[in-house]
């Protein structure tokens, strides 16, 4: 498990991160988003024990990962701009990999450098941005660690490769104790791979929960009033989120029970009721407008 | 996983990756070595008598070796670390399971094993050569490992002291200036301040030692101080860990990470620079005294937009931090002022007489003469400082006090006509005549060395030549000589030249050692005259001119003095 206990850091007299508490479960993708500059990359490079936290812990399976070869044994991190040796090779890479991370996998190496086509023996110089997305991803799966930590990895990959890693990412979770921390600026990369989010804005965790709980306590309904004067009838205990309106139709996100907004309205004189499926944006909209935050400037582009 | 492996095997698993990455570097030094050691003697080998001299000459200290050593530990060291100054890298690295101090000791290790075995391979086909072309000797094998030996100690401290350097900073172009600005900043520094102090009017050098107190490139220039190497490198080491340790890696990038290295690196800069642009300007005409401070205060601002702009890249912020600019300015004027201007009255010194044990002039003909009569060395020293008038002035004269706390001072000062007086009165002394006259100071010379040569020559025909066994000769030759000083005085001293010059050679039976002396001859020698008219030595002058003949020890100059 990764955790990170009420850390701070800044740099020079900006605060990038203030009092960041989440706690990354095992056998889990995690996502964490936000816009740039909200603090995602410093997060990571926090808990990938680049960066020293000003105050708080960072601890992975309990140890610190700051200067601790054990604790960084366990991961391997994967930055936004990830970096290569020059003139090297995928193998040459590998070999360095190999190195390191005495359970990296050869064989499972060659095979994933085929499905994503990805030469092994090309200068890696002359691979595109995706590509050395790919290969860092690629060789991070293959170090067989028990965690792998990506910053921003997703972003700038074309949707057949995104799915390919998404696929890839459940197969490792399928095999192996298999552990992903992955940040993104954006929602919608992480919208069918994550089990679990955080939102991060202006250096402080807005919100961490997993996407079944989110899900369990929110519903999006639309219905159609018999007369506008029956929305004040609606009782207090439920919690409307938002209310959008197109004519007399009426897009509602409440907090509640299916069975409990069911009942509620059962009492409500209504022309049309309906409860909708929610999606991972409709959720964190809902989530943090209550919050006083209008998410999709933050991190729906 | 790593964690379970020794920590042995971790640190070979990490000098097996340094080593990966920086082949080139590994190539780069075993190529120059060898090609150094062996081909470069085997290139000169076209000298048959000698080969054993050659070998000494390229294996040895005075070869390139510790030069190239020099250059190679500074591009170990910023290759070493480079990736403390890319944020790319350092997500790399930093996030390996290394700990830091791996890191750190790693790359020295790395380093120090790159350079001994290339180092060690040259050499040893170096030897391997020389001996091949029976070139070898004991000589050259010690002489080569003494070579290797102090090589190892420049490293240490050329790579200690670069290493610090890179610490300091946190972009690789950047850490390549600081590393020059560290091994050189102390010579330029002492050259910049020896050249102002020349501008000092009574100055006397030799000014500021180059001897490397900071700078471990004084040593390997001079060949000296391999335990000064090994002291610099264990400072410098320490130093640099302690700054890696407390360093933040989000720093890498920033040119200059901590603000209190901005900020003395850009005064001592902006120092350095000032002056020397102000000394490109410098005369010893008071007129020129505008164009140096305008010379330095535009050197400054430049310098000091520059490091700024640096510092912040960011052109727009060059004149950021401009106190420290105008501090470095400051300090530049004020260095080059107080030595042009005397602003410590060094050239207003006069000694109290109780302070001093003695005192000694040094003649126009470098003969270093003691005198008794401080007052009147005072006094002469008093009239050369006072003496502002070119026109007025007769010679230059090196006035040395050695001083009863055991100090040494000297003074440069131009003589003027109106202390004529003095210097007759300090010609005319015994202790002047006993002091630059050889005749007095041969008694000892006399007792180990029994054999003498005499020899007469003017400065126009040649010489001729007589031998004497005994010294009976010689004492005839002496006392008219004295008789003859007797009378010497100023005039003859800084007017009259020489019609000619008798050479005494001294030496023992062996005549393996041997000591050599001129006696100058003047017209108004007459008993010395007679005495070489006696034993058919004379020679009559001839036309004496400035270019054949030679003046006394306190030539007046026919032309007016310079400033």
């Amino acid at each position: 498990m990764i955790e990170t206990n009420k850390v701070c850091k800044s740099f020079d007299r900006s605060m990038a991160l203030n009092d960041v508490s989440i706690t990354i479960a095992d056998n889990e993708i995690t996502g964490l988003v936000g816009t740039n500059g909200a603090g995602k990359s410093t997060l990571l490079r926090l808990i990938a024990g680049v960066l020293k936290p000003d105050s708080g812990e960072v601890t992975v399976d309990g140890e610190m990962t700051w200067d601790n070869p054990r604790a960084k044994s366990q991961f391997v991190f994967v930055s936004d701009d990830p970096y290569f040796f020059s003139n090297s090779t995928p193998h040459d890479m590998s070999a360095y990999y190999r190195s390191i991370y005495p359970k990296f996998d050869d064989v499972h190496f060659e095979k994933l450098l085929w499905a994503f086509g990805l030469n092994p023996a090309q200068k890696i110089q002359t691979f595109s941005k995706g590509m050395k997305k790919q290969l860092a991803i690629v060789l991070a799966v293959c170090a067989n660690t028990k965690y792998v930590i990506l910053d921003e990895t997703f972003d700038g990959l074309d949707p057949v490769m995104r799915a390919a890693v998404k696929s890839l990412f459940a197969e490792e979770m399928s095999n192996r104790d298999f552990t992903s921390l992955i940040s993104s600026h954006s929602l919608r990369e992480l919208e069918d791979i994550c089990d679990h989010v955080g939102l991060l804005h202006k250096g402080g965790l807005l919100l961490s929960e997993s996407l079944d709980d989110m899900k369990t306590g929110l519903l999006k309904l639309q219905c159609v009033f018999s007369d506008e004067e029956s929305v004040k009838k609606l009782p207090e205990q439920l919690k409307i989120l938002s209310d959008e309106t197109q004519g007399r139709l009426h897009v509602m996100t409440v907090k509640g029970t299916r069975e409990q907004v069911t009942e509620i309205f059962s009492h409500i004189d209504t022309v049309f009721f309906e409860i909708l499926p929610l999606t991972l944006e409709e959720l964190f909209i809902a989530e943090t407008e209550g919050a006083g935050y209008d998410v999709r400037k933050l991190i729906i582009q | 996983m790593m964690s379970e492996n020794s920590s042995f095997s971790n640190f070979m698993t990490l000098q097996k990756n340094i080593t990966k990455r920086r082949v080139w570097l590994v190539v780069l030094a075993f190529v120059t070595y060898i090609l150094y050691d062996v081909c470069v003697f085997l290139l000169s080998f076209n000298q048959l008598g000698i080969r054993t001299k050659l070998a000494i000459s390229l294996l040895g200290k005075n070869g390139f070796n510790p030069l190239i050593t020099a250059v190679g530990s500074v591009l170990l060291a910023i290759e070493g670390f480079r990736w403390l100054s890319n944020r790319q890298m350092i997500d790399f690295y930093e996030s390996q399971p290394f700990s830091k101090n791996a890191h750190f000791f790693g790359v020295f290790v790395n380093s120090a094993v790159i350079l001994f075995l290339s180092h060690l391979a040259g050499t040893g086909l170096g030897l391997i050569s020389a001996a091949a072309f029976k070139a070898s000797s004991a000589a050259v094998v010690k002489d080569a490992f003494f070579c290797f030996a102090m090589d190892i100690t420049i490293f240490l401290a050329i790579f200690s002291v670069s290493t610090l350097a890179v610490m300091l900073t946190g972009n690789l172009t950047v850490s390549v200036f600081a590393a020059i600005v560290l091994l050189l900043y102390e010579p330029v520094f002492k050259f910049a301040l020896n050249t102002c102090f020349t501008y000092i009017p009574a100055y006397v050098g030799p000014g500021i030692p180059y001897n490397g107190i900071f700078s471990p490139v004084l040593t390997v220039i001079n060949h000296t101080g391999d335990i000064y190497n090994i002291i610099c490198a264990a400072v410098c080491l320490t130093l640099a860990f302690f700054l890696y340790r407390i360093r933040k890696n989000e720093d890498a990038g920033k040119a200059v990470p901590y603000k209190t290295v901005r900020i003395i690196v850009k005064i001592a800069i902006v120092l350095i620079a000032s002056m020397l642009t102000g000394l490109m300007f410098i005369s010893d005409d008071s007129d020129s005294l505008r164009s140096e401070v305008i010379a330095v205060i535009i050197s400054a601002v430049v310098v000091g937009a520059v490091l700024e702009a640096i510092y912040n890249s960011d052109v727009r912020k060059a004149f950021k931090g401009f106190g420290c600019t105008v501090l470095g300015g400051f300090l530049a004027i004020a260095i080059i002022m107080s030595c042009r201007l005397d602003l410590f009255g060094y050239s207003r010194w006069i000694p109290a007489k109780e302070d001093v044990a003695s005192a000694s002039i040094l003649t126009t003909d470098n003969v270093k003469v003691k005198l008794s009569d401080i007052d009147t060395v005072n006094a002469l020293l008093k009239a050369g400082e006072e003496n502002k008038d070119e026109t007025e002035s007769m010679f230059e004269l090196t006035i040395s006090y050695q001083m009863k706390n055991g100090r040494k001072e000297r003074r440069k000062v131009y003589i003027p006509k109106s202390a004529k007086n003095l210097m007759k009165r300090i010609v005319s002394s015994d202790d002047f005549k006993k002091g630059y006259f050889k005749v007095y100071n041969d008694a000892d010379i006399e007792k180990n060395l029994s054999r003498v040569s005499i020899s007469y020559r003017n400065f126009e025909d040649g010489a001729k030549e007589r031998f004497a066994n005994s010294s009976d000769i010689y004492n005839d030759l002496k006392a008219a000589y004295i008789r003859d000083i007797a009378d010497y005085d100023f005039d003859t001293a800084a007017y009259k030249m020489e019609i000619g010059e008798i050479s005494i050679i001294r030496s023992d039976d062996s005549k393996e050692r041997n000591y050599y002396y001129v006696l100058p001859v003047y017209k108004s020698f007459t008993n010395t005259v007679k005495f070489l008219k006696a034993h058919d030595m004379y020679v009559s002058p001839g036309k004496l001119t400035d270019e054949t003949g030679n003046y006394g020890p306190f030539y007046v100059f026919p032309k007016k003095i310079s400033y």
